[in-house]
Parts: structure tokens; sequence; C-alpha cells
């Protein structure tokens, strides 16, 4: 088993379905199955790979010189992290597919095809480990992404789809400045050329000057806000979402996304934690008008997708919210966000995409009453909008309370720092408790919208709607399962990564003071605490938190 | 010059060491250049089957010549730079890998070439007889050694490529096209041996070991003539390579000519004349630094007036040729800079650039072939009715563009980073040449989101449903792509062979002026 490539069989399987689409006979049930089962191997594989991982309790690494004289190799791996998001993308990858068997008519080879490439590339950026292979994957997933949206689209999908790709080139080009001046600092103090995540990162983490390192955060965290997306850079994800068709705007809201995260997780706050501890205030309180603002301007959306959209990108906000708590257990609430934004965002856009293959309209305001016609629909609808607005015993609430609970303990700072010395007194136990303020904008505008969609009189229009196809079923069934699995055993998400991103954290020195409190908790016996270095207390203290 | 008795004494020592298996590429291109037009000139009925068979006849010549040269390689590998053919040319690596281009350029000129004439015009034999001829100039441009070659050379390939210009005659535009390359072509040989002429004055020799040795008294001295001379050469080149200022012939016969002379154009003759480029650069110019200037110049030029044209093109032709001065613009960029790691990545260029543009004009030829049209707009939703062509030709135009991991990534990458490491002054260029780059996406993307997003044209939708593509064309077209492909996957041996190929060069250069100062040093 340690001689099979996995890693590279994740990463360029779905190339090879992307080839073999274009050669198959043009029958939509042909070609679906066929994806499906594609995908579905697809999922398997990746599954293989995390479970001889994890059960050898290795890191995959693969390993291949390309260009050494430039520094530049081949090089992939796999911790816990990218892993989680790996086994995300693979089961989202699935459900899309499933999901394209109502949504998506036309040019299905295409289509298919370009779906694998998306999954090719983001898989990619997961499982890079040398700076120079994630570039190429993080630029390629641009070109399937584009034409996914400018030919499979509503109305405005041209724009739709040039407005996410300026936006992303946009931030691609500081993306490539701050690759290439980590690269020349790198080979200033090593002597030699390398462009290897871990060298990188011991150059960024010895003896690079403060600015260098603020200016290196910077370049890559633009890059990575415009697709987490971060006010206010958010504007293009409203229109993508609403222009693309629905497994498109799953990928989207559950795996582009994530890209943004990781990749902050992985080099802003991985790789310079001088910057971070300097910016780190700045970052919650944009993190903190992430989720208010976005909250509140979903409020007031008349298109169901937009609001669901917003939603997301309001939900989004947690993840920089527990980013800038710099302590282990904000690092593992971002993570699960990642995990449960990725299933609940991509369930909501299925609700909305079966909605919508039924009446063709996405204003709310033309809707009500489906929860009589359309139970299936309407029962999944409440599950994952529940699941959203962090409902317990949902994969959002452990999330969130993760969040909110590292961010509370957290000693990031007690004040911003303004102009000439000016500081705001803006502690991050403040920015955390108006944070708070989104999740309940979050109940509000998620039960509103349930209440005017699936409740009230049914127009006379939507009398003879169907209720849920098999395929709907098996997605909003998929999801939902692990949407409730995980909301009762977070353990099982969080107990796979937990210990390598704590130990992300370890650099920002904040554990100690973590620690302090839950020492108290009856349930941890002193020597889990003395034998785990990087233990973080688990769920059911944050739930107890909550409750009290 | 060789002097007369030790010529003589060569002679004497039998014809075998007068045919130094170097040459033997050119040998069995001539054989094949002949066996092809005897048989076109004495086969009275002009059948079908006639014109496939001289098709088979020039392509199995010029593999064979491509075999001998591999093979000639792979025996006797020049590892130190040799003079064959009494000191007319030199055998090295540079000649051995731009030889090797020019063939390859040949042939895939001949399989994408063989349709399209047979749509357009009847007689073909002919044509591979020109095709055949122009490769023999640029083969002997390659490894030229002496100036009489150089012009010899390059007017063989010039005329004939003339001729090639106006192939189809019964079409204007073509005729047009050919008069127009005639005269600009006639201007520029015109400077180029009042040059050389300029050159013998100055120096009393034509062999490039004498003319590099003799130079370097004037190093540092702005000499008049030898700055004339320098400037004559290079506009001269300039045109060969189709580099702004002296582009302007370039688009009108890249649009008049057939299109498969506009790809023998844009790519092996645009090879013969970088071969020559760099080695008189290297050889003459190598040790003026002053001529940097006039390079940097061209580059920038070319780069932002091929690249802002290229913007308002209808015509895919046209489009093509404005991308052709575009790329001489960032190849110039290597000699600009003029170091080993420079050129080296220059060389690489050239030869990405070789399989990208060759592919690209196969699938304009097979559009042409399926629609007669060329106009970018009537590429509209082609994807529905060949999907294969279009991701051949996307990926041709993805390299174009630069996007990773293509040949033409690479190709550029090596070339900026080299730029950058060669110091701070040439960070304004890679600057000039990174916005130029973004702008050329704008005009490649273009075609290609055409060809995928929009509904299909009115061409495209008269098209049969089964593809129709000759066998030739959709090699060509995968040989392209798969190169192009693998040249960037794998593009560090290549890379690395250029470079060592450039020293080889500059090592010439050293010996050759070591070997002059010598006697003088005693």
């Amino acid at each position: 088993v340690e001689h099979i490539p996995v890693l590279s069989i994740i990463i360029f399987l779905p190339i090879i379905f992307a080839l073999i689409n274009p050669l198959m006979p043009d029958n939509k049930p042909f070609l679906h199955f066929w994806n499906t089962l594609f995908a579905g191997i697809l999922f398997l594989v990746a599954g293989f790979g995390w479970w001889t991982a994890s059960s050898a309790k290795a890191h995959l690494v693969e390993y291949h010189e390309w260009l050494p004289q430039l520094g530049i190799n081949y090089i992939v791996g796999a911790d816990s992290l990218s892993w989680v998001l790996v086994l995300l993308t693979t089961l989202l990858v699935l459900m899309a597919v499933i999901a394209s068997y109502t949504s998506v008519t036309k040019r299905l080879k295409l289509y298919y095809s370009m779906v694998f490439v998306l999954a090719s590339a983001i898989l990619g950026v997961f499982l890079a480990r040398d700076l120079f292979v994630f570039v190429l994957f993080w630029e390629l997933e641009l070109i399937p992404m584009y034409l996914l949206i400018a030919i499979w689209g509503g109305p405005r999908r041209e724009y739709a789809a040039i407005k996410f790709v300026l936006y992303t080139l946009f931030g691609s080009v500081f993306l490539l400045a701050a690759t290439l001046g980590i690269f020349l600092l790198a080979r200033e103090s090593l002597g030699y050329s390398t462009f290897d995540f871990n060298q990188l990162s011991q150059t960024a983490q010895m003896g690079m000057a403060t600015w260098a390192q603020i200016l290196l955060f910077l370049g890559f965290f633009v890059a990575f806000a415009i697709k987490l997306p971060m006010v206010p850079f958010h504007t293009w994800l409203p229109d993508a979402h609403v222009e693309a068709p629905t497994p498109v705007s799953m990928l989207l809201a559950g795996i582009l996304l994530k890209m943004g995260s990781y990749g902050m997780l992985r080099f802003c706050f991985g790789w310079f934690p001088e910057a971070a501890m300097i910016l780190a205030p700045y970052l919650v309180l944009i993190g903190m008008i992430n989720i208010v603002y976005t909250a509140g301007v979903a409020m007031v959306q008349t298109d169901l997708k937009k609001l669901i959209a917003y939603s997301s990108v309001s939900h989004m906000g947690f993840v920089l919210l527990g980013l800038g708590a710099l302590n282990d257990i904000g690092f593992n609430g971002a993570v699960f966000q990642m995990v449960s934004h990725g299933l609940i965002s991509a369930g909501l856009f299925m609700i909305v995409g079966t909605l919508y293959s039924r009446t063709h309209t996405r204003l709310i305001a033309e809707m009500g009453g489906f929860g009589k016609t359309l139970p299936t629909i309407f029962f999944f609808a409440l599950i994952i909008s529940l699941a959203s607005l962090g409902l317990p015993l949902l994969a959002g609430f452990p999330a969130e309370t993760l969040v909110f609970y590292g961010a509370f303990l957290s000693t990031a700072f007690k004040s911003i720092p303004w102009l000439w010395g000016y500081h705001l007194s803006l502690s991050i136990q403040t920015l955390t408790i108006i944070s708070a303020i989104g999740v309940v904008l979050g109940a509000a505008y998620l039960l509103w919208m349930l209440q005017r969609v699936f409740m009230g009189p049914l127009f006379p229009k939507w009398e003879g709607l169907k209720d849920a196809s098999l395929s709907e079923t098996v997605v909003l069934g998929g999801l939902g399962f692990f949407i409730i699995f995980f909301g009762f055993f977070p353990n099982l998400v969080s107990g796979q990564f937990e210990a390598e991103v704590g130990a992300m954290a370890s650099p920002y020195n904040k554990i100690v003071h973590v620690r302090a409190l839950p020492t108290t908790a009856t349930h941890l016996t002193p020597e889990k605490v003395a034998t785990t270095t990087v233990n973080v207390p688990g769920f059911t203290q944050a739930a107890e938190g909550g409750h009290q | 010059m060789p002097d007369m008795s030790s010529l003589l004494n060569a002679l004497n020592a039998g014809v075998q060491t007068t045919i130094h298996s170097y040459i033997f590429p050119e040998v069995i291109l001539t054989i094949g250049l002949l066996v092809t037009l005897i048989a076109t000139v004495y086969h009275g009925k002009k059948t079908d089957e006639y014109h496939a068979e001289t098709k088979v006849g020039a392509l199995i010549f010029v593999l064979l010549s491509l075999g001998a040269l591999a093979w000639n390689f792979q025996q006797n590998p020049p590892s130190s730079p040799e003079t064959v053919l009494f000191g007319a040319m030199t055998a090295d690596l540079f000649g051995v890998l731009m030889r090797m281009m020019l063939l390859v350029g040949a042939a895939i000129t001949i399989a994408i070439s063989h349709r399209f004439l047979e749509l357009n015009t009847r007689i073909i034999g002919d044509f591979y007889v020109l095709v055949m001829g122009a490769t023999l100039g640029g083969m002997f441009l390659a490894s030229a050694n002496d100036m009489i070659l150089v012009f010899v050379a390059l007017e063989t390939l010039s005329i004939t490529s003339y001729i090639l210009a106006g192939y189809l005659r019964k079409t204007v535009r073509s005729a047009e096209a050919s008069f127009k390359y005639l005269i600009y072509g006639g201007m520029g040989t015109a400077v180029f041996l009042f040059g050389l002429s300029l050159v013998y004055g100055l120096v009393g020799a034509t062999g490039f070991r004498e003319i590099s040795a003799a130079l370097v008294q004037y190093q540092g001295v702005a000499h008049p003539t030898l700055v004339v001379m320098l400037l004559m050469i290079v506009a001269a080149l300039a045109f060969k390579l189709s580099t702004a200022p002296f582009h302007m012939w370039t688009p009108d016969v890249y649009e008049g000519a057939p299109t498969p002379v506009a790809a023998f154009l844009s790519v092996v003759s645009k090879t013969a004349a970088f071969a020559l480029t760099v080695r008189l650069f290297v050889m003459f110019f190598a040790g003026f630094p002053q001529m940097q200037l006039l390079f940097v110049i061209l580059a920038v030029l070319s780069m932002t007036i091929g690249n802002f044209v290229a913007l308002k093109q209808t015509n895919i032709k046209r489009l093509l040729a404005y991308s052709t001065i575009a790329h001489a613009g960032y190849m110039i960029l290597g000699l600009a800079v003029g170091s080993v790691a420079a050129i080296g990545s220059m060389i690489y260029y050239l030869i990405a650039y070789l399989f990208m543009n060759m592919g690209a004009f196969a699938s304009v030829i097979a559009f042409h072939n399926m629609t007669r049209s060329d106009e970018i707009k009537s590429y509209s939703g082609l994807i529905q009715k060949r999907p294969w062509l279009v991701l051949g030709f996307s990926f041709c135009l993805l390299s174009l563009t630069g996007i990773p991991i293509t040949a033409g990534f690479f190709a550029k990458f090596f070339l900026f980073q080299t730029l950058i490491q060669s110091g701070s002054v040439y960070l304004w260029l890679v600057l000039i040449a990174l916005v130029n780059s973004t702008i050329s996406i704008a005009y490649y993307l273009n075609v290609i989101r055409l060809m995928v997003v929009k509904e299909p044209s009115s061409a495209v939708q008269a098209m049969p449903e089964t593809s129709d593509a000759s066998a030739d064309l959709a090699t060509s077209l995968a040989v392209s792509v798969a190169a192009t492909l693998l040249l960037g996957i794998f593009a560090s041996p290549f890379f690395e062979f250029s470079k060592t190929s450039v020293e080889q060069l500059f090592q010439q250069r050293s010996v050759a002026i070591s070997q002059a100062q010598l006697p003088a040093g005693k």
C-alpha cells in the first residue's frame, strides 16, 4: 500500500474522468450514471487513502523532482487538515453530480468534464506541499469554474463569470507577488532555491523581519480573502451564485470558498505568527463585520438564492473569527466551521435548486405554502436551516460554539490599535459578543425564510408540484445525514484534526491561557491533560458553557 | 577566410573528409528535394494518388533527414565544436538543436498542408519542393560559420518563402502577399548585404571566428563604420524575426499566404532567423554591450505593438500574426540580457513556441478546411461539433498565453526568472513583459470563450456532424499538443540542453579570440 501514490491518484483521477467523458455516447441517463460512478469511485479512493493514512498514523508525502535548478518540485502530502477537506470535496462532488440529474440538461459531457477538472484543481490545492504546485492548482481552478458559470448559468451568466474571474485574478496577482517574495527571502536566508512548504515556513518563522512578515501575510491574505469571501471583497459571490446552476453553487459554496480559508490557516496563520499577532485585531474586526453585515443584508433579500448566498458569506465570517482568536480552540472551530459550512451551504443551495427547478422563480414573494405539497423538501429544508442557524445536535452548532468559545477565551488583544496611537477599546471578547448578533440575525432570516416559503397559503399556480425526486432525496438525504451525524458526534470530525490543527496554534503561545480555564473540568482526567500536548477540551465543554 | 593551400590539401586528402557526417541530414534533404522535383516534373497526370504519394515521399525524406540528424548526434555528439566544409559550417550542439527544430517544423508543415492544398489548388508536388528547399536554407543558416554561406542560405530560405507565399496563384491576396514579402524581403536582404560588406571592409574576413577575433579590438570604441554595420545587420535580422518596427509585412503576408505557409513562416523561418541571430549575436555583438539597448527597444516595441494590435483583430490569421510579433518580442528579451542563461531560456522559448504555434496553425487550417472561414466570429460554439479540435486548439492558445503546466508558461517563467536574476536593471523589462502577457490573455482566451461558451455560428452549424478531419492534421495537432504538454511537465532537461548549446557557442567565441591573440602575444 505504501508504494501506491494515493495522493497523486486522488488529484489526477478526476482529470482522467474528464478526458473519458468526451468519448462517451450522447445519452443523458448513460452520462449521468457513469459520472455518478466516477464521482463515487473518487470518493471511495479518497476514503481509502484517508483510511490507510489514519490507520498507519502517517502523513503521506510524495516527492518527485521537477525543476530542481529552480527549487520547484512536485510535492504532495496530506495532514489531517488536508484529509478533512479532501473528503469534504469528494463527498460534495459526488452530491453535486447526483444533483445535476435534474438541474443540468444541456451539453452534459463538457459539463461533467469541467466538474471533474474543477475537482482536480481543488484537490490539488488541498494536497500541494510545494508553493509553486499550489499556485498552479490555484490558477487551474479558474478555467472550469468560469465555464461552468458562463455556459450553464442563468441569464446574466457571462457577467457573473467574468466578475468571478476578474476578482480571483486580482487576488492571484497578490498571491504571485507573495509567493515570489517568500521565495526570494527564503533563498537569501537558506542559500538555495526552494518552494517546499516545510522549508519556507521555517524561514518565515526564523528571523524574518516583522515588516516582511506583515507584507507577505497581507499578500497571501488578499488572495484568500477574495475567495473566502471577506467583506468588502464579497460582491462577486452573490452574482456568481445567482447565475450558477444548482450543483455549481453547491461546489462553489461547499468547497471553493474553503480554498480561501484553508490558505489563510495554512499560510497566513501557519507561517507568519508575528504578523498574525499584530494583524489579528483587524481580522477579527472584519470577521465581525462579515458576520453581522452580511447577515443584515441577507435579511432584506427578495431573491431566495441571494439570501442563501449572503448567509453563506456570513457564516464564513466565523472562520475569520476563529482564526483571529489565535488559539487552538479557535483554529479547531474554524476548521470545523469549514466542514459544517461545506455541508450546510451545499444543502441550502440544493433546497433552492429543487424549488427553482419546480417553480422557475427564486423570488420569495412568489412562493409560499410549499410545506404542504413538498413535504420531503420541507423536511430537509428545516433540518439544514436549523443546522445553519446553529441548533444543538446539528453540525453547525459545534463549529460555531467552538469558534465563540475560542474567541471568548482568546487573549489575542484587548484593544485595537488605530491611527496615531489611538486605540479602539474593543477587546476580542466584545467583538465576539457583537458577532453573536449575527447568529440571532441568522436565526431570524432563516426562520423568516422558512415561514415565507413553506408556510402560509399555497399559491394556486403551484398546486400540482411534485415532491422531491429520488436523486434529489439522495442528495438532501446524504447531506442531511452527515449534518445530523456530525451534530451528534462532533468528535468524529474534530478528532481527525484537533491535534494537528491545535499544533498550528502553538507559535501563538496562548495555550497556557486556554488551559487555565478547563482544568477545573471534572471529566478531564489529569493524565489526559498531561499527556496530550495540544488537547482541545472538547465540545462537551463548549456545550456546557453555551447552555449556562 | 581559409587560405588556398589548406583548401587544396583538404581536397587532395580525398572526398571522404569533405563530406562530414554532420551534414548528412542536409545531403538527404537535398536528395529528397531533387527526387520530389523530378517526380513533379515528369509525372503527367496529377491524380489524387499522385498527390498523396508526393506528400508521403516528401515527409519520408524530411523524417529520414531528421533521423540522420538524431543518429549522427547520438553517434558522435559534438562535445567540442569543429568546423565542417572548409570552415563554412560549425558542427556544434546549437546547430544540432536548431536543425532538429527546423526539420520537425518542416515535417509538421508538410503534414498540415496537404488537405488545404487539395482544397485550394491542384499542383502540389512543387509545394513540398519549396518547403524542403526553404528548410534546407534554414538548416545551412543554423550552423553557418561564414558570411558567404549565411548569405546564400538566407537567400535560399527567402526566395523559396516568397514563392510559397504566392502559392495560391489564382488568389489576389496570395499574390499581394508574395509581392509585398518580396519587396520587404529584398530591402532586408540589401541592408543585410550592405552590413556584411562593411564587415568585410572593416575586418577583411568572412569567417565568423576571424571576424569575432578581429572585432575585439573595436570593443569600447565608437567606430562609425562599426556602428552603421551593426545597425544594418540588426535591422535586417529584425525584419526576418518580424519584430516591431520592422513588422509591417507580417500580418499582410500571413493573411494572404496559404495558411500552411503562414505556419511555416511563423515557425520554421523564424527559428532559422533566430538561429542566425543568436550565432551572430554571440560571435559579433557579445563584446558590445551598447547593442543591448537596440534589442531592448526591439523587444519592448514588439511585445507592446503585437499585443495591443492583436486585441482588435477579427481574422484569426492576423491575430496569430500579431501574436507572433509579440512572441518575438518576448524572445528578444533573452538577447537584451545576452547571458548564457538568458539566451538558453530564449532557446527553450523557441522550442515551446515551435510546437504551440504549429498546433494553433494546424487547428486554424483544420477549421478552414471545414468551413472556408478564417473569421474569429465563425469559431463560435465549435466545441459542440468538434470537441477534440477545440481541446487541442484551446491548449495551444493557453500555452501561447502562458497558462501554467503548458510549455508556454515555463518558457515565460524561465525567461523572466533569468531576467530578474540578471540584475535589478531588468526588473522593469520583466514588468513590461508581465503586463503584456496579461493583455494577451484577453485575445487568446476570447477565442476559447467563443468556441466553448457561445452558441454555434452559422459556419459551425453548416458543418457535418461527424468529423472529416484528415489523419495528417489530427496527428500533427496531437503531436503538437502532446509536445507542448510534455515540454511543460519535463521542462528541466530541455532547458538544460538549450543552455549547454548556448554555452558552447560562447566557448567558440572565446576560443576564436584566444587563438587569434596567441601569436600576437608571443
